[in-house]
């Protein structure tokens, strides 16, 4: 539709009545205008912050000195056999993490979606808190209890006769593999999935049950085929983000020279001088090694499309027989290793003087506590943290609702780019854009005042969860029956005052939900701002990244503890209002 | 062919309301609505009748201007309301007509009287009148008391109202009704169309109605629009529809009608002499659509089943008839549903009445009624 929404008459004088919809009319030239700008702006930054890194890879000068072209940094990444360990690594570990969460987590996915599992809502309600555990809190508890022969899990597990060894290294590639199982990587597949099995018509598990056969034998020959194609989206979308992961490998890796391309992109940054050079070129080749996989997914995500949802279907669980209660108490020690033990035990390590070790005099102190709300770093962190969450939040509610709604509504000649820019940073690890921003804000002389400040982190956070953003706003706009706004228009709404009175209200939920989502990312992000939030700026991640680095343990748990409890906490009013949302949603496009 | 004004016919003198001179609406190449011209006259209901996809939601679109004519003019009034060549294009809030949607559109995040209201918000009414304004026509969709009822507990038949009262509320001159009663049940949908009859008569408001439902239209137009591929094949009250169909098209979509193919004999000032397939000779005084109406030319005859009388057997040498067998009975309580075969394989699907006694195999006699047997190209 053409907004002009008073395009000239002719020979008819304009209504002389006072109309609320011909305030916020604005010329057909002025919105191309306006549209055109916001175009750029997203276009700029997502991709130059790439183009510097191309750039900058191929200044070869030393730190601080006249700029020097030339290729030596490729030729360094190529004659390096620490980039082809590093790649290995992060390949094969995104794959072992990606083989058992898939498993677990379509097993998971359908019993919650589908069986009569007991406490199935609760547990779901879980796996959502799951997916928003901060990953360098959960890293560290995990750290205390599993970390060598003083861990206290460890010390449990060598008391029991003919154990002499200490059970489990965390600093292992296993141990990796281990914190991202028990952060995000079973739990977003659950997450991802049950919709997905909730719209499979149950007359297809029905006809096969009685066929003969056994319910494990319906979810393997029946549900799991009709699901595959679901499942493998889901499956290379989560490879992608496994390949991006950085800052449990940081902790975790680091210590036994197990690299990967995210780790090795930030320890040539923060070498002495930083080899911005080097980094830079990392950057590409990882930026690169990406994309096949990103086109793949996107390749096959568009030539099957979520299949098997018609109109009409009955959603009757199955029965789990005697299995459901061992089961559930399977799932739910799951999700108690992967909410309440990191939860508890970092907070139990907040009270005590040296983690895990009892057998002193007075194990237990409040001095973690007292020191951290004296310590000025972790006060101004923890207000940088707020700010840094607020202002995120609620800018990304206005900028994403716009972009979202100038891809769906606008006829617009950019709106497809616009939509290409805003899946641009999937592509783009967190760290990798965290240099790509360094570089933008220190070269170019119109940014450089923002430098330094917050502001600085909050489009570096805007970016990364613009994709998610945009979309899931887009997936409300779109769920809004046409005819709701068709009705506002035909009643004398313009466009903006039905945008106001209509559209809004209905997303406004959703618009909620990624408000939250933004301030969770926020308040847990590492990689995105590692190299941006320093000094004045630094939120609390990066200052627990930096206490980790160093050693003092409880301090960090102490600030873990606080981004765990505000993360959660916007996690579970997230899913209260997402779920209301839902229904709403529903009822909207059945009208 | 000749077209006389027949009964129920006169020319409309109340006022023009909305005007389509010649509109045409391009999908690429595809002409969705190919040069459509109709008025709606205050007070009247116009229907634009025809199957899916022959372009009246299009057009009725067009009217509120929810999509641009590609050529030609729509006027609203004396107001050019969208009109290319004279760059002219009036967006649809601005047109102040109203709109009921298919599926209603309830807003599901308003009231009842917040959805009602909106028309009348936009326009910047004070609040006294919007209260009084929602409150009356509520009570005249049988509303009264659901005012504070949220949008999304409504049955379909509420919804309906709502959706009605909210086109209503601001005076529009015009209300635009795309297939409101396709998504109730039968019986709602004849209680709903009922009430809007007589509702529009009460308030003496112009409405243009798209269905694909022709009892539907029948049942509520003052005048049908039948469309065909993006074109209007015929247009009048009714009636003159039903009887007088201009083409086969609207004679074949409004009813049914026994055909049977035939052979002209001769055309004279008293009607036209046609010859069945076995030697029967039959008189039709109705309208006769060949274009070549020599002796011998291919035509087919249309009666509408219920104007056939069905004659026994033994009254042989009545006049106009045509000899037939009851092939098929079934009782449907209120009637028999019979299939006939007539001469030459060819057969009539009609209702037979509980006054006699029928059964299958049963010799017949079909009278058709000179009057209304049309005569047509066998194509």
């Amino acid at each position: 539709m053409n907004t002009a929404a008073t395009t000239a008459i002719a020979n008819e004088p304009a209504d002389a009545r006072p109309r609320a919809r011909s305030r916020f009319a604005v010329s057909p030239q002025v919105r191309l205008l306006l549209l055109t700008l916001l175009l750029a702006v997203v276009g700029f930054l997502v991709i130059y912050p790439v183009l510097s890194l191309l750039i900058t890879s191929f200044e070869v000068s030393e730190f601080g000195q006249a700029t020097v072209h030339g290729t030596s940094n490729w030729e360094r990444v190529f004659s390096q056999d620490n980039l082809n360990k590093a790649l290995w690594n992060t390949v094969s570990l995104a794959f072992m993490r990606q083989l058992i969460g898939v498993v677990l987590g379509v097993c998971i996915a359908w019993m919650i979606a589908r069986t009569n599992l007991p406490g199935r809502t609760i547990l779901e309600v879980g796996f959502w808190i799951a997916l928003f555990m901060p990953a360098l809190p959960v890293t560290l508890s995990w750290v205390l209890l599993l970390a060598g022969r003083n861990a206290m899990l460890n010390q449990l597990i060598m008391q029991l006769p003919f154990v002499e060894r200490p059970f489990f290294n965390i600093y292992s590639w296993w141990g990796i593999v281990w914190v991202h199982l028990m952060t995000s990587s079973i739990a977003v597949k659950v997450f991802l999935l049950v919709p997905a099995f909730r719209s499979l018509d149950s007359s297809l598990e029905e006809a096969a049950r009685t066929s003969g056969a056994s319910i494990a034998r319906v979810f393997w020959r029946i549900v799991v085929p009709i699901m595959a194609p679901g499942i493998l989206v889901v499956v290379l979308l989560s490879f992608i983000r496994s390949m991006q992961a950085f800052e449990i490998e940081l902790i975790l890796g680091a210590p036994k020279g197990i690299s990967v391309f995210s780790t090795i992109i930030f320890s040539a940054m923060t070498r002495e001088p930083p080899m911005q050079g080097l980094a830079s070129a990392l950057s590409i080749v990882f930026i690169l090694s990406i994309i096949p996989f990103v086109i793949l997914q996107q390749w096959y995500s568009h030539r099957h499309s979520y299949a098997s949802i018609s109109g009409k279907f009955s959603n009757r669980v199955q029965d789990l027989g005697r299995w459901r209660w061992p089961l559930f108490c399977a799932i739910a020690l799951l999700l108690t290793l992967m909410t309440l033990v990191p939860f508890g035990f970092l907070t139990m390590a907040t009270f005590m003087k040296m983690f895990g070790i009892f057998k002193m005099a007075t194990p237990w102190t409040l001095d973690n506590w007292l020191a951290a709300m004296t310590h000025g770093a972790i006060e101004r962190s923890f207000f940088n943290t707020l700010k840094l969450a607020f202002s995120a939040a609620i800018s990304g509610m206005i900028a994403y609702t716009v972009i979202a709604y100038v891809i769906v509504k606008a006829k617009f000649y950019g709106a497809r780019v616009l939509d290409f820019f805003t899946w641009l940073p999937t592509l783009v690890p967190g760290l990798v854009l965290s240099l790509g921003f360094l570089q933008m804000f220190t070269g170019v002389g119109f940014f450089r005042p923002l430098y330094g400040t917050l502001a600085v982190l909050v489009i570096a956070i805007l970016i990364g969860t613009m994709t998610i953003g945009t979309q899931m706003i887009r997936v409300a706009l779109v769920q809004i029956g046409r005819e709701l706004e068709e009705a506002a228009w035909a009643a004398g709404g313009s466009r903006f005052y039905t945008f106001r009175r209509v559209v809004l209200p209905l997303i406004a939920p959703s618009i909620a939900v990624i408000g939250l989502e933004i301030f969770a990312t926020a308040n847990a992000a590492v990689g995105i701002i590692a190299l941006l939030g320093t000094g004045s700026t630094q939120p609390l991640s990066i200052l627990q990244l930096t206490l980790l680095d160093s050693g003092r343990f409880e301090q960090a748990a102490v600030i873990g503890v606080l981004i765990m409890t505000m993360t959660i906490a916007s996690a579970i009013l997230a899913r209260y209002i997402g779920h209301r949302v839902g229904l709403g949603h529903q009822r909207a496009t059945a009208a | 062919m000749t077209q006389s004004v027949s009964q129920g016919e006169q020319p409309n003198v109340s006022p023009v309301v909305l005007r389509m001179e010649g509109v045409s609406r391009y999908f690429g190449a595809h002409a969705a609505v190919d040069c459509v011209s109709f008025e709606l006259h205050k007070g009247e209901v116009l229907t634009l009748l025809g199957p899916s996809g022959c372009g009246k939601t299009t057009t009725l679109r067009m009217a509120i201007g929810l999509e641009r004519v590609s050529s030609g003019r729509v006027l609203y009034g004396s107001r050019v309301i969208d009109a290319p060549a004279e760059r002219i294009f009036v967006s649809p809030e601005d047109r102040d007509m109203g709109m009921v949607f298919q599926s209603y559109a309830i807003w599901p995040h308003m009231s009842v009287f917040e959805n009602v209201a909106f028309p009348l918000r936009t326009r910047g009414a004070p609040k006294s009148t919007i209260d009084s304004k929602v409150n009356e026509i509520l009570t005249h969709v049988g509303l009264a008391g659901f005012a504070a009822r949220p949008g999304m507990h409504l049955s379909g038949g509420q919804q309906q109202r709502v959706a009605v009262a909210r086109g209503l509320v601001a005076n529009p001159d015009v209300l635009l009704m795309d297939e409101p009663f396709s998504n109730l049940d039968a019986k709602l949908r004849d209680r709903l169309r009922t009430e809007l009859r007589v509702l529009q008569r009460r308030l003496n408001i112009s409405i243009l109605f798209v269905t694909h439902d022709q009892t539907e239209a029948l049942a509520l137009s003052d005048r049908i629009a039948v469309m065909r591929d993006g074109k209007i094949e015929q247009i009048g009250p009714p009636i003159e529809l039903y009887t007088h169909p201009a083409t086969p098209f609207v004679r074949d979509f409004l009813g049914q009608s026994v055909l049977v193919r035939a052979r002209i004999v001769e055309s004279g000032a008293d009607g036209t002499r046609v010859r069945l397939g076995d030697g029967t000779q039959l008189v039709s005084h109705g309208r006769n659509h060949l274009a070549n109406a020599a002796t011998e030319a291919k035509c087919l005859l249309s009666v509408r089943p219920e104007e056939i009388r069905i004659v026994p057997a033994a009254m042989n040498g009545a006049a106009n008839t045509v000899a037939g067998t009851i092939r098929h009975l079934l009782f449907l309580g209120q009637y028999y549903e019979a299939i006939i075969d007539l001469p030459r394989g060819q057969e009539a699907q009609m209702h037979l009445g509980r006054e006699a006694t029928w059964h299958e195999g049963q010799q017949i006699h079909l009278q058709f009624p000179k009057e209304h047997v049309q005569i047509w190209d066998r194509q």
